[in-house]
């Protein structure tokens, strides 16, 4: 509610500023005397009115009330008086128009949202991140991150660079908190390391403190409002203030920045100067994320071109790492690279919701033209008197285009206030907090307004030209022929064309999501606690008696110590391996588990050959070794007992035994295929960021806070912290969920939509047909059979839309599907389903219709004749 | 008349400033409005007329100081200007005169 209340008056303040502080200010204290009276929720839908009454204002601010529209006004008038004297007409064509508005309104909301990511900054058309592509014949090895010595390198090199910044994030790992005033500390995300130039590169909102070069000296530290309320209480008691992180540095605040938008491909909390206890040659060395200004007019083609010769100055190896430039705004949206610093959206999500939202609009457009066209039948007799009375055809052809002009405008003001409404439910299916400020402005409106009268021109053009283009001798000589039959069922069959393709294709997207997600991944997640063990350095030392001490309770299973989380790729190490003796033709490239003993127990997963790690042989923790089936499989390992692999230098150089093969399971994500992987048992801890605990779920509450008083009588300093990894899990795929939700609602939303002027549509056809039907009655036709015959014609329309359309759909979801590693094959019943949708409504609504029709006395309408 | 003539609305909004002395800004402009006509008005008709009824030179505004209860806004406080209250007195009088004047059923 308050967020809606501060977007209202940002709408104010950007259309009418000189008198936004005044009014603004009425708005504000009739709110809160309002919520004092009639609670939150009645003042906000008074606000809502009477900002809604300073439309006017608004507009006269903005210079239209020079406009004079006196020429219309009794043309306005006019309308009016036709649309509240047929209410039925008006609210079925107005509810189709306001729902497909609304809904196409928060689709673009969202695609805006997802559009614009990084574009808030400055110079974001001249900032590129520097990757690194490590991609060769063998494997696919795209990163996002790259070692600090490269983005200093190339703006010394090339001229057409202007500056850098290097960013290191923690790595996934959070961050304990302290600071001078509070010493119970709380983990934190988003603590990242940068260059001074960061503040230069990229804007930051400023509050307090030193906006120039804030973080130029070692130990200093920005923070957000966030962090600086949570801990200092307030933006201006924060500078000057020390912030301590995990027990090890200091840190003075310098500066206070805004939370950063919420379209920015990486979120900050706090940033550190990267000078802080650092030399220059560790910073080069350190992995992190490049990003270099352009100067103005420098292309970055050009550099890519330029970078091969530089990294081969550089680099003394056979496979070369493919340096290039990607710019700053395609990097949310087009990026499919590895060590992302947040996950990434979706392109082709993005695409399927721009489809959507163009095929509501269009359903409900066509709605419209139907409709009107049906009732524009209705009226031939009125223009009829008109042209004999001597009206032009242009003034009739003013009026009925006015008329859906009216009816558009209201629509669409319906859809704007409705879904200013709805912004708080969108943003919360959604998931993510939307800045709406650059949304609503001047020339957004305009666009709007452009719209209103393209689509109330469009869907009022046709009806209009063919209502008024009658002879008026053929309006009263004989009953009308209903319109050129066949514009009106090319447009139906259209509308029944876009339903179907929308409904097959978010049952395929549906299925396909349901599919990913309910995927056996191999891993049983339930009753799995994950505690992360970051910077638990008693716990590291002694984690055996941390074990055997938590090992005893009974609720407690099973526990082992790992590297990184199935799917937190950007922990997994990489490296090398052959058979013993085989040669480095065979090199194989794996990923890496470091763990623990009883890690395949606690994960649940299932060795296919031989046998998990045990503490009764000795050479468990230096010389053997797990592999996954499929690095089994590329290595060609079928005999255990005689079975060793060489592990290459970035792997110690070690001769291993396999002792096992596991079933596969998904460790990374299911975006991507399983890889050969490699299951370390390693007896140091240093590597070790995860503690994975099976718990017996029966006494939860015990069990929980057990394992709290064992972690706090190892490490008193910090706080506990834990969570299941199903809901780990579940957490990795809410984009998926969300666009689920979406796709969803918006489906329904458009089959109403469509039934809705299928109504409309059956209405005027049928009514054309009143007199056959009452003629038939006479000679001997019963309803069942009037039935068949009204109904066949549409039950032939959606036929005829269904050929047309499968074929598209086929295709456009084969190749959406093809995105996915692991995916659904397009099963035709998708198809019958998606047509019996269609058919079950559209039959009901008819079939209503034609009994209404066919049980009417013959009597009462064939005595007018 | 003519050219100075003020509609019902605007005479009303100027009627309730002349009330209110120092005190008028939109809310309680708004409030008088209300108890003593028991019609509401929208604070964005309120806020067109003001606008109207200052760019003709019939009242005057100024900023004053922010409260709490607008959210640290100011208040923005109208007063007639001297060809405001001409213009409303000659309102009047027109219309007394012509009450006057009405012919009274036998």
């Amino acid at each position: 509610m308050e967020r809606l209340k501060r977007l209202l008056f940002r709408i104010i303040e950007k259309l009418a500023p000189e008198i936004a502080e005044n009014v603004k200010g009425d708005l504000e204290e009739l709110y809160q005397r309002a919520s004092e009276s009639k609670g939150k929720l009645g003042a906000t839908v008074l606000l809502v009115i009477e900002f809604i009454t300073c439309f006017k204002l608004i507009l006269n601010h903005n210079g239209f009330n020079k406009i004079k529209l006196t020429p219309f006004t009794t043309d306005v008038k006019m309308s009016w008086r036709v649309l509240v004297k047929n209410p039925s007409y008006s609210v079925v064509s107005l509810l189709g128009l306001t729902l497909g508005l609304t809904a196409s309104l928060m689709i673009f909301i969202y695609v805006h949202n997802e559009l614009n990511y990084d574009r808030h900054h400055q110079k974001a058309n001249r900032i590129y991140r520097l990757v690194y592509d490590l991609t060769d014949r063998s494997e696919n090895l795209p990163w996002a991150i790259i070692t600090g010595k490269w983005a200093p390198m190339i703006t010394d090199q090339y001229s057409e660079v202007e500056n850098f910044v290097r960013i290191t994030p923690t790595w996934g790992s959070k961050s304990l908190i302290k600071t001078n005033q509070i010493n119970t500390g709380f983990y934190e995300e988003g603590f990242m390391w940068a260059d001074s130039t960061f503040t230069s590169i990229f804007d930051l909102e400023w509050l307090v403190g030193d906006r120039e070069n804030p973080i130029a000296k070692p130990n200093s530290i920005i923070i957000n409002e966030e962090i600086a309320v949570k801990y200092f209480g307030g933006v201006d008691n924060a500078i000057g203030n020390v912030i301590n992180r995990d027990n090890e540095t200091d840190y003075i605040v310098t500066a206070v920045f805004k939370n950063m938008p919420s379209t920015s491909h990486f979120h900050a909390q706090m940033i550190a100067s990267i000078m802080t206890g650092t030399t220059e040659e560790e910073r080069d060395k350190f992995w992190n994320y490049s990003y270099v200004v352009l100067k103005d007019g420098a292309k970055p083609d050009h550099l890519n071109k330029l970078f091969p010769k530089l990294v081969s100055q550089h680099i003394d190896s056979a496979t070369l790492p493919r340096l290039y430039l990607q710019p700053l705004t395609s990097i949310y949206l087009d990026s499919q690279l590895m060590y992302e610093f947040e996950p990434v959206g979706n392109k082709s999500t993005v695409r399927i919701f721009i489809g959507v939202g163009f095929f509501i609009l269009f359903i409900a457009c066509i709605n419209f033209i139907n409709l009107s066209t049906a009732y524009g039948a209705k009226r031939t007799k009125e223009i009829g008197i008109k042209k004999v009375l001597g009206a032009h055809r242009f003034s009739l052809l003013k009026q009925l285009v006015l008329e859906s002009a009216l009816i558009t405008m209201i629509g669409i003001g319906f859809a704007v206030v409705l879904s200013i409404l709805l912004f708080p439910y969108t943003e919360a299916l959604i998931g993510k907090q939307l800045d709406l400020s650059h949304l609503y402005t001047l020339n957004n409106i305009a666009i709007l307004l452009g719209f209103v009268f393209l689509i109330g021109f469009l869907s009022g053009a046709y009806p209009a030209l063919y209502v008024s283009s009658h002879k008026p001798v053929n309006i009263f000589a004989k009953a009308s022929s209903g319109g050129r039959p066949f514009i009106r069922k090319a447009l139906s069959v259209i509308q029944f064309m876009m339903s179907i393709a929308l409904i097959a294709g978010s049952i395929t997207v549906y299925k396909q999501l349901q599919y990913f997600q309910s995927k056996d991944t191999g891993i049983q997640p339930e009753q799995v606690l994950v505690v992360p063990l970051d910077y638990a350095q008693n716990i590291k030392k002694d984690h055996h008696g941390f074990k055997a001490e938590l090992e005893q309770h009974s609720g407690i299973k099973s526990i082992s110590l790992m590297s990184s989380l199935p799917g937190e790729l950007i922990r997994m190490w990489v490296g090398d391996i052959r058979l013993l003796h085989g040669t480095d033709e065979d090199k194989l490239r794996v990923k890496i588990f470091d763990s623990d003993y009883d890690f395949i127990e606690t994960l649940g997963l299932q060795i296919v050959k031989g046998r998990d790690y045990s503490r009764d042989y000795a050479t468990d923790t230096t010389r053997a070794v797990l592999i996954n089936e499929t690095a089994a499989k590329a290595l060609g390992i079928t005999n255990l007992d005689t079975t060793s692999i060489y592990t290459y230098s970035n792997l110690q150089n070690k001769e291993l035994k396999v002792i096992g093969i596991v079933k596969d399971f998904h460790f990374a994500s299911l975006h991507n295929i399983i890889e050969p992987l490699v299951i370390y048992n390693r007896a140091e801890t240093d590597n070790k960021t995860k503690m994975v605990v099976r718990i017996d779920t029966k006494d939860l509450y015990n069990t929980l806070s057990y394992i709290e008083e064992t972690w706090g009588s190892y490490e008193p300093d910090r706080t506990f912290e834990s969570y299941f990894l199903d809901a780990y899990f579940q957490s990795k795929y809410t984009k998926e969920q969300t666009a689920m939700k979406l796709l969803i609602i918006f489906t329904f939303l458009a089959i109403f939509i469509a039934c809705l002027g299928l109504f409309g549509l059956a209405t005027y056809v049928l009514q054309n047909r009143q007199k056959e039907v009452s003629v038939r009655k006479v000679l001997g036709a019963s309803v069942g059979q009037l039935w068949l015959l009204l109904t066949r014609e549409f039950v032939w329309l959606i036929l005829i839309s269904f050929f047309l359309v499968s074929p598209l759909v086929y295709y456009l979801m084969e190749n959406w599907l093809s995105d996915f590693a692991y995916r659904i094959d397009i099963d035709p019943l998708i198809f019958l389903f998606s047509i019996l949708i269609v058919l079950v409504p559209a039959l009901f609504s008819v079939s209503f219709k034609s009994m209404e029709i066919a049980k009417v006395n013959p009597k009462d309408v064939l005595s007018g004749d | 008349m003519g050219k100075n003539y003020l509609g019902e609305f605007e005479e009303l909004i100027m009627l309730a400033i002349g009330v209110l002395g120092d005190n008028a800004y939109g809310v309680s402009i708004k409030d008088e409005m209300q108890t003593r006509t028991k019609k509401k008005p929208s604070i964005g008709a309120l806020h067109t007329a003001l606008q109207r009824l200052e760019n003709k030179g019939l009242v005057e505004s100024w900023e004053g100081g922010a409260t709490n209860e607008r959210g640290g806004r100011k208040k923005r406080f109208y007063k007639l200007t001297i060809f405001g209250l001409k213009s409303l007195t000659q309102a009047h009088e027109t219309r007394n005169e012509m009450f006057s004047l009405i012919v009274k059923p036998a």
